[in-house]
């Protein structure tokens, strides 16, 4: 969370779902396996998280984090996620040449944010959404894709990213910057 | 695209770089190590650690460093990582993916891990020493040869990321056995040892595209003027961002 500090913005780390409501984002952050993490999420945050969804206030899920905001995942078993987007989450080797993403891939950022561009993003991940997932076809949804894979995902106040901005250098704190004031 | 990662050595409270893990020159302070690799955009860092008290986890002046620092450029771990709890110490510092390298015997903790962080977050680190043709597995607590190095690999899960270190070519421009990669099926890997120079003049960047996704540069990167972005200009296989 240091990079949101060091662009200037007040940051609170959550151990429990809060008492008053008062904050501009919500970030799932995305280190871990889904299983370690969807039990946290489950237990403490879940209908909280749900409730702040339908109430329009903005939530931004990173990598794992992003993952546990679709329907659900395949990792650790298979995981149930908290629906706000949809999809399910499969092992990368189910629809791509690869079993594995690590790396930096250029990704088009136009939709994500009001501004039009790309950049090189740092992704590190084994499981992930295939972009030909029917359901994210509707109008309602404005994607990023690298190879075939949903790169970001938005649907006005819900935002899911399959790469790591905090580990994306300059690009990457721009990023963050823009998504925050941009929401 | 191949990521040129620079590598930093650490033994007690001061950052190292090394030549076959035997000579050692001091770089200083890790933090401003790493500074100036994030400022050079690395793709990302390997950090290595050598610890006095191997039973003693992973190393607090690494992790103390990577809290004090600004950087937001990707850091892979390893070092005398024994447990669970020392890899989620290691995520709370900030550290992306960590390396193993005893803990690759020891095939139950190694899972658990692996459902712990995610099989993107591990990093097998692969030492090696080559012998008649054969290649074999350094173990860098011993210091002495183990197993072949086919075999090991053979017994790590499919997905986990190899870094192999061709120890006999540590800090030095060329010398990397490229054999070695052989003996990794289908896997792409990461090398380090020796590597640069071959990278640079090999024109088949598409094989090697296949076969590599990781290059470790040890020392060029620090003491070579703008050597990162010249690496990345001049060299196809990498990514000039």
């Amino acid at each position: 969370m240091n990079i949101f500090e060091r662009q200037g913005f007040m940051v609170s780390v959550l151990k429990n779902s809060p008492k008053d409501d008062d904050f501009n984002i919500v970030v799932l952050p995305g280190v871990g396996s889904a299983g370690s993490a969807a039990e946290t999420i489950n237990v403490k945050f879940r209908t909280w998280l749900l409730e702040r969804a339908k109430a329009e206030k903005t939530i931004m899920g990173i990598c794992l984090g992003f993952q546990l905001m679709c329907e659900g995942t395949e990792e650790s078993g298979g995981i149930e996620g908290l629906g706000l987007l949809p999809g399910v989450c499969k092992p990368l080797g189910c629809f791509e040449n690869t079993s594995l993403r690590v790396g930096w891939h250029q990704v088009n950022y136009s939709g994500l944010l009001s501004s039009h561009g790309s950049d090189y993003y740092y992704f590190n991940h084994a499981f992930g959404l295939d972009s030909n997932e029917a359901n994210l076809n509707n109008t309602d949804y404005r994607i990023g894709v690298v190879e075939n894979t949903v790169a970001w995902v938005r649907n006005q106040n819900i935002i899911g990213i399959q790469f790591h901005p905090e580990k994306s250098q300059i690009a990457g704190k721009h990023l963050i910057y823009n998504l925050v004031e941009d929401k | 695209m191949i990521r040129l990662i620079g590598s930093v050595f650490v033994q007690g409270d001061v950052a190292l770089q090394t030549h076959n893990f035997d000579n050692y020159r001091p770089l200083g302070d890790l933090k401003g190590v790493l500074e100036i690799y994030d400022q050079h955009c690395v793709d990302e860092i390997f950090i290595s650690a050598r610890l006095d008290d191997v039973d003693s986890g992973p190393s607090s002046y690494v992790l103390d460093s990577l809290i004090k620092t600004n950087i937001t450029t990707p850091v892979v771990y390893s070092g005398g990582i024994r447990t669970i709890e020392d890899v989620r110490q290691c995520l709370e510092s900030g550290v992306e993916r960590v390396g193993l390298h005893s803990l690759l015997f020891m095939k139950s903790l190694l899972m658990d891990i692996i459902q712990y962080i995610g099989v993107q977050g591990v990093v097998a680190v692969l030492p090696f020493v080559e012998k008649k043709g054969e290649f074999f597995f350094y173990d860098c607590r011993t210091r002495k040869v183990s197993k072949p190095i086919g075999e090991i690999i053979a017994n790590l899960p499919e997905v986990v990321e190899l870094l192999l270190i061709d120890i006999k070519a540590d800090g030095s421009e060329t010398g990397f056995s490229w054999d070695v990669i052989k003996k990794c099926g289908n896997r792409k890997v990461i090398i380090q040892g020796g590597v640069i120079q071959e990278v640079a003049s090999r024109k088949d960047a598409d094989i090697l595209e296949n076969e590599l996704s990781g290059v470790v540069i040890e020392n060029r990167l620090l003491w070579t003027e703008c050597a990162t972005q010249n690496y990345k200009k001049n060299i196809p296989v990498f990514m000039s961002r």
